[in-house]
């Protein structure tokens, strides 16, 4: 039986709303009523939103207001953020910054990278900063993305796992990996308007693994990288730089035309920032608490018996070693997902958000996987035969177990 | 699960904590494979029939 927990509900009573375009003003109107509901009271909030969005840094003020913690330094409000009719931009950003995330049926979001207003007077070299200065911010606000979304997708994931053996026999190849699988069976969940973005983030998890490849060649191949664990940031930045030339070339081998003038060294730069954020990504402390958290549901029962028996120091790195290559492609594949939302405008049913992983509730869709399940499902305790009619389990936990009924006094002993 | 910003108790939200022990006790009945849970519980929500409403709106039709 499901019970209702306040933590994942929306409470007009403790609200705030996000209407119209996010600029100073909103922020004027907000700020008094941020503080009167955080101040002295550290329950949930719902921000209630119907946005085009607006000003980025006026939505960030609004949004660190709203985790900020207080002077006993409490953990930040716990945010259940609600889109009901549009939130685009900079508001879809708010919507995937709560850390429950709900959209009514029919509203719909649009996720896209940062623009400018128009600037007059562009010279060559104010192109070239602002084409630069563009690009940081876009990769800042999709690996804040990451952060913002990681654990809704780690539930996507592990989610549908269980039905990845059946989605292998029913295409007849059993070779597919466990994130084939995935991706195969998100695009079809999603909605054909949908689906570029997907595409789009496959095909740039595909150039990390090229661009991998060639950079680990020249890496081993280089004493001082491996002897002093890079040699240096400039210098690994160089190792880095030469397995992409040679990626490059040997990519373009067969094209006469292409050269690293006319193209080639733009393409250089894009993969070299592709390569970056591929490794600050699985180096990551997100990814390690993710690895932490799911490990024992990718782990065979042979991996845990091995990992029992390791002493507790080293116990985080062998548990790391084991689960990360489970882990690695779907994570990869989610930091090119959140790159992917903002190239181009990418306008999203709540539906497709939900499978994308930016938000974890469609309202009227209770058949969706809805993570809140995990927090409100209860066993039924006045069910006498409590396992049929509650979930069927495999191995029933002594909390589930349901008492016998009394023996009647005059049985026989 | 958004990480709290530097200085912040680490400690764990009311809701943190019941996620974290419903992820626990779903694997402690269904094992690693997650999409059973969710098919047992889906499986018993009541869809309810969904009604049309019927607005009282003053229609205009006009060049």
């Amino acid at each position: 039986m499901i019970v209702p927990d306040p933590n994942f509900r929306p409470n007009p009573d403790r609200a705030i709303y996000v209407q119209g375009t996010i600029d100073q003003g909103t922020v004027d109107r907000l700020t008094p009523e941020i503080i009167k509901l955080t101040v002295g009271n550290r329950g949930p909030i719902t921000v209630f939103i119907d946005s085009p969005g607006g000003n980025v840094a006026s939505a960030e003020v609004i949004l660190k207001l709203l985790q900020a913690t207080n002077q006993d330094n409490d953990p930040a409000c716990w945010l259940i953020t609600v889109v009901t009719s549009r939130a685009a931009s900079a508001a879809a950003d708010l919507l995937s910054s709560g850390n429950y995330a709900i959209a009514y049926p029919e509203s719909t979001l649009l996720y896209h990278g940062v623009r400018t207003p128009s600037v007059s007077g562009i010279t060559v070299e104010l192109a070239s900063l602002l084409a630069e200065s563009l690009k940081i911010s876009n990769d800042r606000y999709a690996m804040a993305l990451t952060r913002k979304s990681e654990w809704r997708f780690m539930f996507r994931f592990m989610g549908l796992r269980g039905k990845f053996a059946e989605h292998r026999t029913a295409t007849g190849n059993p070779r597919l990996t466990e994130l084939d699988c995935f991706v195969a069976m998100l695009r079809e969940n999603i909605s054909n308007k949908a689906k570029p973005v997907i595409d789009q983030a496959y095909k740039r998890y595909l150039r990390y693994n090229d661009l991998i490849t060639h950079f680990l060649k020249v890496a081993t191949r280089d004493k001082r990288f491996m002897a002093s664990a890079g040699g240096g940031k400039a210098y690994s930045e160089g190792v880095m730089l030469r397995g992409i030339i040679n990626f490059e070339i040997a990519s373009n081998k067969k094209n006469k035309d292409w050269t690293f003038q006319d193209g080639g060294l733009v393409r250089l730069t894009d993969d070299f920032y592709l390569l970056q954020e591929y490794f600050s990504s699985v180096t990551s402390e997100q990814f390690k608490e993710i690895c932490g958290r799911w490990g024992q549901y990718v782990l065979t029962e042979e991996q845990k018996a091995e990992l029992a028996v390791v002493p507790a120091e080293e116990k985080e790195a062998k548990t790391l070693e084991k689960v990360r290559p489970h882990f690695q492609p779907l994570w990869s594949f989610f930091v090119a997902l959140c790159h992917a939302l903002q190239e181009g405008e990418n306008e999203l049913s709540g539906a497709d958000a939900f499978w994308l992983g930016l938000i974890d509730e469609v309202i009227g869709m209770p058949h969706l996987p809805l993570t809140r399940y995990l927090a409100e499902y209860q066993a039924d305790p006045e069910l006498p035969q409590g396992p049929e009619k509650n979930l069927q389990p495999k191995e029933l936990p002594s909390e589930f177990a349901v008492s016998a009924p009394q023996e009647s006094g005059n049985a026989p002993a | 699960m958004i990480t709290q910003p530097s200085g912040m108790k680490l400690m764990q939200t009311p809701a943190e904590k019941a996620l974290s022990a419903g992820i626990d006790r779903a694997y402690a009945i269904f094992g690693p494979d997650l999409a059973a849970f969710f098919e047992a519980v889906t499986a018993n929500i009541k869809t309810g029939e969904r009604k049309g409403v019927q607005l009282e709106l003053p229609l205009v039709k006009q060049k």
